[in-house]
């Protein structure tokens, strides 16, 4: 049969093209990666997993959301813990991150899942500058399903698993890496910090000035809030189906039997007020849509947004609206004693 | 579904698996069903738009072809396109024509009633109008037999790699194609499949890369003058050529995969020795469209009417009317009305020319080389000076580019600063260009450049294809997206 054997010749060597392609962009991709990182974020979750992984024995909590979720320091907490945080994390990705959690932590009693303002009017797949990161998510997790409507970034993530493609398409176009390859060329910090390193009553930390953070937060909340906004234009119904998310994540990890404790940790008091300005419906809808889930599964929240002992500190804030080392131990604290108290702070 | 979409990826070759899988019966269906598919992608209700168009078509084919007298026949034809063009301006051109009204009935002080509809265009309309139009009137005009099978019609209209942003097929060469077994040609593969990748190359390394520095430009244009001007303008003749090309080169190569021939869109167009040689290369299927429907009637018309070819009338009136259609095929602006009759302008200057230098006894000679050359640099500037109105976003913005063309030409390091990652994307921009012509000075000299690989070892070759597959990634702009000849 003519045509069948023209096929079988065709796919040997299309198979010999793709298997080869795939070999050279994982050398590229990991040349890439090793001399000019574009992104930290990726490192940073496989470093979580394997520590997750060489203590699944001894976990007792997890923390799950985006990257204001690592304000819990777990030696406060005196817990066994171990942060799952992705930075930019959306609550479909956290869904999706639960689920990947397919064999049980013996000892796994508590999950922790930040809430921040945005939480509700947050969907990766469709906003260009978190596609690539949504990209790198389905990479990273262990899913065989896309969330819902997001089936060419899926795909994409899954290619990336095996071919590192995302690390050969870069945003610069290589040129971090060809300088980084010159025999004169200096190793550079790609994440420099630009604050200060102080010593204060609650320790030695990295922090933001006072002016650092009034122009940090200026920034970053009227991002924050602009991209909400564009998200939620770009997927109508998104409070609810990012409410569904949760509400789904929170009735699976209950059915294992695990405590939830949702939270909102401190934030700088400029980065509230200009979050006020621009995006008090979202601050609105967020707190009546957790009164919600409070209601309906019994789940803990405490909302530390604007804790008047923290918000006003800069030595506890590494920007405007991510506590540094100093602040998570303060944050950690309240947060302990709220929980042994049950009371439910700032609701 | 875009051509540079990860869905894209999975959706063709699946389609092409699954042709080659299937009795030939069923291949019209399979490939209808993917039409419709990719189209439907997009915004699955217009494709009632195609539907009705297609049925249109489909109908008016069959009547004609049944009705013989005259007068029916031309009442046929003439329906048939008053409602494939009424669609047509429905969509493209009534938001236009009502805003115009708006004006003129608003400066007379009457109140004007036409309602405003806030319509998508339908994506690909020209296009597939057009394919109506010309399959109508050859069936007409007898050149071609109207098409029984109403699946295979359906499928000449909607093929999904012509479907968006042509080549505008014509029906006498690939409604037989359709009609043909067609068996897997490992030939027609492999050479369809590195059509397509060199043209997402240049879509993704070359125009969209050239993209980012137009739009910095041409959005604010005021903000800049002379030299980068000059240079955001040069740039978009190859980010439009680089774009639309690499459409043609991706369309083109699938269909060939599964064993489609398409027409060819582009030859070379800015090698062009005069304003209607680059017609002549340029987007040659809408330019052999209007040159079958418009010229050429046109001026028949004419010289029936006792006119002959010497007449200035017919030399003037036939190319500007064809140039203000194609200025007018692009859209309700009138910026693309105006590079229109630009072009228009140019041919018959052009041609008066012509007949100006060939009467004319000159006393010297240049050497062909450093003639052709004087004439392809004056064309290409030329035709990058009518690029102005087709880019700028209001005739204000034009007329200011042009004014400050030629305002402080300083060249400095500010100039790297227009692109995103400064000298490094001019230094990839510039060498893709290179790389381009490169190949354009081959296939010059070798019309099949696939013939001139295939004359090296194995492990050139494949050394070739995956330096080509590499550097798209690498050096490949994945965030831009749209086709610009996709808006049409």
């Amino acid at each position: 049969m003519p045509g069948f054997n023209t096929m079988l010749k065709f796919f040997i060597k299309a198979l010999a093209f793709l298997i080869g392609t795939s070999l050279i962009f994982n050398a590229l991709g990991s040349l890439a990666d090793h001399v000019a990182p574009l992104e930290n974020w990726r490192v940073e979750y496989q470093q979580r997993v394997e520590k997750l992984e060489a203590r699944r024995d001894q976990i007792e909590a997890i923390t799950l959301g985006n990257s204001h979720a690592d304000s819990i320091d777990y030696s406060v907490l005196g817990l066994e813990g171990q942060s799952l945080a992705l930075a930019a994390a959306d609550l479909f990705e956290i869904e999706k991150t639960v689920l990947s959690m397919d064999d049980e932590l013996p000892k796994l009693k508590t999950a922790f899942i930040t809430l921040s303002y945005y939480s509700f009017s947050r969907d990766n797949a469709k906003f260009e500058s978190l596609r690539s990161r949504r990209v790198g998510f389905y990479s990273l997790i262990l899913v065989w399903s896309p969330i819902r409507g997001d089936l060419s970034n899926f795909l994409m993530g899954k290619l990336d698993a095996y071919t590192h493609i995302m690390s050969v398409v870069r945003s610069d176009g290589w040129k971090g890496v060809w300088l980084g390859l010159l025999p004169s060329a200096s190793p550079i910090n790609p994440f420099p910090y630009d604050g200060v390193h102080t010593t204060s009553v609650w320790g030695d930390c990295f922090h933001y000035t006072a002016e650092q953070l009034e122009s940090h937060a200026r920034e970053i909340a009227g991002r924050n809030v602009s991209s909400s906004m564009q998200m939620a234009a770009i997927h109508p119904g998104l409070e609810q189906d990012a409410f569904d998310a949760l509400a789904r994540t929170i009735e699976r990890l209950q059915s294992r039997g695990i405590r939830i404790v949702l939270f909102t940790p401190t934030y700088y008091e400029k980065y509230n007020e200009y979050f006020m300005e621009q995006g008090s419906y979202m601050i609105d809808d967020m707190k009546q849509l957790t009164d919600k889930l409070q209601q309906t599964y019994q789940v803990e929240y405490y909302n530390f947004s604007d804790d008047p002992e923290i918000t006003t500190q800069p030595e506890l804030f590494y920007n405007s609206d991510h506590l540094s080392e100093c602040g998570h131990r303060v944050f950690s604290a309240k947060l302990l004693e709220a929980m042994e108290s049950g009371s439910i702070i700032g609701k | 579904m875009k051509f540079n979409s990860i869905q894209f990826l999975v959706f063709f070759p699946l389609v092409a698996i699954a042709f080659f899988s299937i009795p030939h019966r069923w291949r019209w269906m399979l490939l209808l069903g993917a039409s419709y598919l990719f189209y439907a992608s997009w915004n699955p209700k217009y494709i009632i738009v195609l539907l009705t168009m297609t049925a249109i078509g489909y109908l008016s084919g069959l009547l004609l072809e049944k009705e013989m007298h005259p007068t029916t026949r031309r009442f046929i034809l003439t329906l048939s396109l008053l409602a494939s063009l009424g669609i047509l301006f429905f969509f493209k051109y009534f938001e236009l024509s009502s805003y115009v009204l708006h004006a003129i009935f608003g400066q007379l002080g009457i109140a004007h009633l036409i309602p405003g509809f806030n319509l998508l265009l339908p994506l690909g309309i020209s296009y597939f109008t057009f394919q109506t139009l010309s399959y109508v009137l050859d069936v007409y005009r007898g050149v071609i037999k109207a098409e029984h099978h109403a699946g295979i019609y359906a499928l000449f209209i909607g093929f999904f790699p012509h479907l968006t942003a042509g080549p505008i097929a014509r029906a006498n060469q690939l409604l037989p194609q359709f009609h043909t077994v067609q068996a897997p040609d490992y030939e027609m593969i492999v050479s369809g499949l590195q059509r397509m990748a060199w043209g997402f190359f240049k879509k993704l390394v070359i125009a969209d890369r050239l993209a980012l520095m137009v739009s910095t430009v041409y959005d604010d244009p005021t903000a800049y003058t002379g030299a980068a001007l000059i240079l955001a303008t040069y740039a978009f003749a190859f980010q439009v050529y680089c774009d639309f090309s690499g459409y043609a080169d991706i369309a083109i190569g699938a269909a060939r995969v599964i064993g489609f021939k398409l027409q060819e869109n582009f030859q070379q167009p800015y090698y062009a020795q005069s304003i209607p040689d680059f017609w002549r290369r340029w987007h040659i299927t809408l330019y052999n469209w209007l040159r079958d429907y418009i010229f050429y009637p046109l001026s028949r018309m004419l010289r029936r009417s006792g006119l002959n070819s010497d007449n200035l009338l017919v030399m003037m009136l036939p190319p500007m009317l064809t140039m203000l259609a194609s200025g007018l095929w692009h859209g309700t602006n009138w910026l693309f009305i105006i590079w229109g009759a630009l072009h228009g302008i140019f041919m018959v200057s052009s041609v008066l020319w012509n007949r100006r230098i060939n009467s004319l006894r000159l006393p010297f000679s240049l050497p062909p080389l450093v003639e052709n050359g004087i004439r392809i640099f004056a064309t290409f500037n030329l035709v990058c000076f009518a690029w102005i109105f087709f880019r700028a976003h209001s005739l204000s913005d034009a007329m200011y580019i042009i004014q400050h063309l030629f305002v402080n030409l300083e060249i400095n390091v500010s100039l790297f600063d227009l692109m995103p990652v400064g000298w490094y994307d001019w230094l990839i921009a510039l060498l893709a260009i290179l790389l381009l012509e490169i190949v354009h000075w081959q296939q010059r000299e070798n019309s099949s450049l696939r013939e001139v690989i295939r004359r090296h070892p194995v492990w050139l070759r494949w050394s070739l294809y995956y330096g080509l597959v590499i550097a798209i990634f690498m050096f490949g702009k994945f965030e831009a997206g749209e086709f610009i000849y996709a808006r049409f």
